[in-house]
C-alpha cells in the first residue's frame, strides 16, 4: 500500500496500471456488505461522489449543485446497478448492461417509468438514499410501499472512508498530475503576470495532461501583508492585480483522476530576475513547517477531528479559515476539520488507519505575508505517509 | 486594449479583444461590454423579486442550498468546485420575508457581495449530518421569530429530510423551487448584461480553440486552449467540462444509444482530430453565475459538399425560427416553424430538445420539444425578459451534421440576438 509505484497515462499497451475492474468490483462488494449489515435491500444515490463509486460510469461534469435527483439505483439482492441520464453506453463499464441504462428526460413520468422497471423495488423493506426530492418520496412511496426510509449518504460515507490500494494509486496519479500542473504554472510566475493569468494557464497545464476536470477551480492569490482584525487574512478568489516582486503568493490547484481528488497547494514568492526570496518570507515557511508538521504528526489512528483542531492550536498559530483537515477520496470526504467553525458539527468520529487526509494550513505574518501549504497523507498504523511529494522549495528544503 | 468594468471592485479589467465583427473569416470575437452594469443594483432587484414572491405565497423565509438559488438571493462567490467537494463545502442562504438582504452561510468569506451586512455573513453550515441539521434548525429558528408558520427549502438532503420538520414545528416546509424558477425566468437589465458578457467571452474563448484546431490535436488540448482564454477574459468561471467531440460519420460509428439518434454531448477525450472531422461542441461558462451556452459546429479542413448543404438548411431553420421569437410566440409554434423549415422532420437531438430558457449556471427548466410533451411546449408563452436558446441540428448519415446554439433576448417588440459567432468557413 504505501509503494508509491509510478503512475502512468496509457500511453503503452500494458495500460495504466489500475485494473478498473477490479476496482469497481470491490467497491461495490464493500457497498453491498455494508448495506447487508445495515439491512438496506436497496441505495438510491444522486451524490456524485457515491454515484460513481458504485457505478464507475463518467458523465459530464457540471460545477454546479442541482436539487436532488437519482443518478445510481444499487439493488442488493441481484447486484443489479441501474443508471439513470445515461442515453448512450459511452463510459458505461462494460459488465453494465445497456438494458439497465435510461435516458436522460425531461418528462417525470419518463423517470417513474425508469424507476418502474428496476426489480427487487417493490418487495424493499429498507431504502438508502443520499438525498430527497418530494417528488421521489412519493415515486418510491408508490414502488415501494413497504419500504422504510434511511440515510444512505452516512452507509456511505462509512464506505469510502477506508481506502482500496487501487483507491490510493488514483489518489497519487491525481497528485502527480496536480502538482506537475502546479509546478509548470509557477515557472511562468514574475512581477506583472496577474493571479487571473495564472488560474488560466493552470487549466491549460492540466490539459496538457489530458485531464479536463478539476477538484476545484485553480486559485492564485497574492497574501495581504496586513492582518484584518484578529484572523490571519486569506484570499482564495483570483483577481486580476499583476504580481509584484516580493509577493507571497497561496497557490492551489486540484484534478480530478478517474473520479479521485489530488490537490497541490503551496505558497511560493513572486521573485523579479535573479530575485531570491527575502529572509522574513524563509521564516514564515519554517513556522508553517512547524505548524504543519506537528498537525500531520497527530494523524494517527484514534485520532479525533476536536484533537486535530487541538493539535492546530497547541502550536500557538490561529485557526485559518479554511478546511484543516478532511478526507479525500472522490471529492471531500468527512472527517472534517472546519477552522471557520468552532466545532466539529460533521462529527467527531475517529481517524482509522487507510483513511487518507488531505491537511493543509496557513500561517500569517504582519508585513511579510502569508503561507498556505497542503499535503495529502495515508493514515497507516504508525506515522502518516506523505502521498504528496511537492518540494518546499524555494523557501524550504529541495 | 479595451476596457470593461469591473464589478467586483470597481477596477477595471483589461480585454485584449478586437472589436467585434458580426461574421467573417476568423475576425477575433470581441468580449466587450455594451451596456452599463450595477451588480449591487442587480442583486437588489433580484432580492425585491423574492420578497414580493414570498408575500405572495405566504412564506415567512426561503432556506437555500442548491448553487443556482444561492446566486440568485445572495450573489455570493464561490469556486467552481466539482460535486463531490461542494456537497461538504455549502454556500447556503436563508431569505427572511421583510429583510433588504439575506443571510449567507459559506465557507468562502471573502465572496460576500460588499453591500452585505457584517452581520448576515456566517459560518458554513453542515446539512449532510444530523448534527449539522440540528446545527442548521437552530439558525433558521432563532431568525425566524415566533409568528412564522410558512417556510420553503430548495433541496433536502437525507438528514434534513428525516429531521428538519420535526425539528422547525410546527413551521411548516414547502418547496422553493416553483418560486425560484418564476423569479429567475424574466431577466433584468442588469442581469441580461451579464448574460451578453459571458456569452460573448464564451464564443471568444471558442473562437481561440476554433483557431487551434487542426489535424493532429487532441480534443483535450481545445480544452485547454478554451479554458485559458475563457480565463483570461475576465469569465467567473466555468461551469461544464467542455465539450469538443469529434462526430461520427454516421450514427452506428458512434456509441450505442437508448434512442438511436446522434450521440452528443459525450465527454471530451484525447481523440485525435484528422483532416475533413466534424467537430461539435457544447461549454458553458460564468460571468457573475450567468451562463453562456456555446455549441458550434467546427470542420478541420474544407467541408464536403453534404456539409455544406447541411449548413445551409441549419441556417433556414435558425432564421425561421428566430424571425419567430417575440412575446406571445409559444414553445409549440417554434417547434412547428423548425419541423416544417426541415421538410417535416425533427431538427434537433431526441434526448434534448429545440429549445431551452438560460439564466444562472446554465439551461432553466423551460424548454420546448423536449420528451415532457406538445403540451408543455403549448404553455410555453415568450415574455419579454426571457432569454432563450435555440439548437437546431441537421444531420445527414454518411456525412455527419451541423448544430449551433444561438441565444435571444425576447424583447417588447420582437427579440434582441445576443449571439453571433460566424459558421467558418461558409461566411
Amino acid at each position: 500500500m504505501s509503494g508509491g509505484k509510478p503512475i502512468g497515462v496509457m500511453a503503452q499497451e500494458d495500460g495504466a496500471g489500475v485494473d478498473f475492474e477490479a476496482l469497481r468490483a470491490a467497491r461495490r462488494e464493500r457497498v453491498r456488505a455494508e448495506m447487508e449489515r445495515r439491512g438496506v435491500d436497496v441505495l438510491v444515490l444522486g451524490r456524485r461522489g457515491n454515484a460513481k463509486y458504485v457505478g464507475g460510469h463518467r458523465w459530464l461534469w457540471r460545477a454546479v449543485l442541482t436539487p436532488f435527483g437519482p443518478l445510481c439505483i444499487f439493488v442488493r439482492a441481484s447486484g443489479e446497478i441501474h443508471l439513470l441520464g445515461c442515453t448512450w453506453d459511452d463510459g458505461i463499464p462494460p459488465e453494465i448492461p445497456t438494458e439497465r441504462l435510461s435516458a436522460l428526460t425531461w418528462n417525470p413520468h419518463n423517470t417513474v417509468a425508469a424507476i418502474r422497471r428496476i426489480e427487487g423495488l417493490d418487495v424493499a423493506s429498507r431504502i438508502g438514499t443520499d438525498g430527497m426530492s418530494p417528488f421521489l418520496a412519493e415515486v418510491l412511496a408508490e414502488l415501494a410501499p413497504k419500504a422504510e426510509l434511511v440515510d444512505g449518504e452516512v452507509l456511505m460515507r462509512g464506505v469510502r472512508a477506508l481506502k482500496l490500494p487501487a483507491e490510493i494509486d488514483c489518489i497519487r496519479a491525481a497528485l502527480a498530475i496536480a502538482e506537475g500542473s502546479l509546478a509548470a504554472v509557477v515557472a511562468q510566475m514574475r512581477p506583472g503576470v496577474t493571479e487571473t493569468q495564472l488560474a488560466a494557464r493552470a487549466a491549460e497545464e492540466m490539459a496538457r495532461f489530458g485531464t479536463t476536470l478539476p477538484a476545484v477551480e485553480a486559485s492564485f492569490c497574492s497574501t495581504p501583508r496586513e492582518g484584518a482584525g484578529g484572523g490571519a487574512p486569506l484570499r482564495r478568489r483570483p483577481s486580476d492585480r499583476p504580481l509584484a516582486a516580493g509577493d507571497l503568493v497561496a497557490c492551489s490547484l486540484g484534478v480530478l483522476y478517474a473520479g479521485y481528488e489530488g490537490v497541490a497547494t503551496r505558497s511560493w514568492p513572486c521573485l523579479g530576475p535573479a530575485g531570491a526570496p527575502s529572509a522574513q518570507q524563509r521564516s514564515l515557511h519554517a513556522r508553517w513547517r512547524a505548524a504543519q508538521d506537528a498537525l500531520v504528526a497527530r494523524c494517527r489512528p484514534g485520532a479525533t477531528p476536536a484533537e486535530l483542531r487541538k493539535a492546530w492550536l497547541d502550536t500557538g498559530e490561529p485557526l485559518p479559515p479554511l478546511l484543516l483537515a478532511h478526507g479525500v477520496g472522490m471529492g471531500v470526504e468527512p472527517p472534517l476539520v472546519d477552522g471557520s467553525s468552532r466545532s466539529e458539527p460533521q462529527g467527531d468520529e475517529p481517524l482509522q488507519e487507510g483513511m487518507v487526509l488531505a491537511v493543509q494550513s496557513h500561517v500569517h505574518e504582519r508585513g511579510v505575508g502569508g503561507y498556505l501549504g497542503g499535503e495529502t497523507l495515508l493514515v497507516t498504523g504508525g506515522a502518516p505517509l506523505r502521498l504528496s511529494r511537492m518540494s518546499d522549495a524555494p523557501l524550504g528544503d529541495e | 486594449m479595451l476596457l470593461l468594468d469591473d464589478p467586483r471592485d470597481g477596477a477595471t479589467l483589461p480585454l485584449a479583444c478586437l472589436p467585434n465583427k458580426p461574421s467573417g473569416r476568423m475576425t477575433a470575437m470581441s468580449a466587450a461590454p455594451s451596456h452599463a452594469l450595477d451588480l449591487a443594483h442587480m442583486r437588489s432587484e433580484r432580492m425585491a423579486k423574492l420578497q414580493r414572491a414570498m408575500d405572495r405565497d405566504g412564506l415567512d423565509a426561503l432556506l437555500l442550498l442548491t448553487s443556482g438559488s444561492v446566486l440568485y438571493a445572495t450573489g455570493a462567490w464561490m469556486p467552481a468546485a466539482d460535486n463531490g467537494r461542494a456537497t461538504h463545502q455549502r454556500v447556503c442562504a436563508l431569505v427572511l420575508r421583510g429583510e433588504a438582504s439575506p443571510h449567507l452561510f459559506t465557507p468562502y468569506a471573502e465572496g460576500a457581495p460588499p453591500e452585505l451586512p457584517p452581520e448576515k455573513l456566517h459560518p458554513p453550515l453542515w446539512p449532510e449530518t444530523d448534527a449539522g441539521v440540528e446545527e442548521l434548525a437552530r439558525c433558521v429558528a432563532e431568525r425566524l421569530g415566533a409568528g412564522a408558520r410558512r417556510i420553503a427549502v430548495d433541496d433536502w438532503t437525507m438528514p434534513m429530510w428525516l429531521r428538519l420538520r420535526k425539528l422547525l414545528a410546527p413551521v411548516e416546509i414547502g418547496n422553493a423551487g416553483a418560486l425560484l424558477g418564476a423569479c429567475r425566468l424574466h431577466k433584468t437589465p442588469d442581469e441580461q448584461e451579464c448574460m451578453r458578457r459571458s456569452w460573448w467571452m464564451n464564443e471568444a474563448a471558442s473562437q481561440a480553440a476554433e483557431q487551434a484546431l487542426r489535424p493532429g490535436v487532441r480534443m483535450t488540448e481545445l480544452t485547454g486552449v478554451y479554458l485559458r482564454r475563457l480565463l483570461e477574459l475576465g469569465a467567473t468561471c466555468n461551469f461544464l467540462d467542455p465539450v469538443f467531440q469529434i462526430m461520427p460519420e454516421r450514427i452506428a460509428d458512434g456509441p450505442w444509444s437508448t434512442n438511436g439518434d446522434v450521440p452528443f454531448a459525450l465527454v471530451t477525450g484525447d481523440h485525435v482530430a484528422r483532416y475533413g472531422d466534424v467537430v461539435w461542441t457544447d461549454t458553458v461558462s460564468s460571468y457573475e453565475g450567468y451562463a453562456s451556452d456555446v455549441g458550434r459546429t467546427w470542420v478541420v479542413g474544407r467541408p464536403s459538399a453534404e456539409l455544406r448543404d447541411l449548413y445551409l438548411r441549419w441556417q433556414e431553420i435558425t432564421d425561421a425560427v428566430i424571425d419567430a421569437i417575440r412575446p406571445g410566440a409559444t414553445g409549440a409554434e417554434l417547434v412547428r416553424i423548425a419541423t416544417r423549415a426541415n421538410g417535416g422532420k425533427r431538427p434537433w437531438l431526441d434526448h434534448y430538445f429545440l429549445g431551452h430558457t438560460l439564466g444562472l449556471e446554465g439551461g432553466e427548466p423551460q424548454r420546448f420539444g423536449s420528451d415532457a410533451g406538445a403540451e408543455v411546449d403549448e404553455q410555453l408563452v415568450l415574455e419579454p425578459g426571457m432569454a432563450v436558446v435555440i439548437e437546431p441540428v441537421t444531420w445527414k448519415e454518411g456525412h455527419a451534421g451541423w448544430r449551433c446554439e444561438e441565444l435571444l433576448f425576447v424583447s417588447e417588440e420582437g427579440h434582441e440576438r445576443v449571439s453571433r459567432y460566424p459558421n467558418e468557413p461558409f461566411e
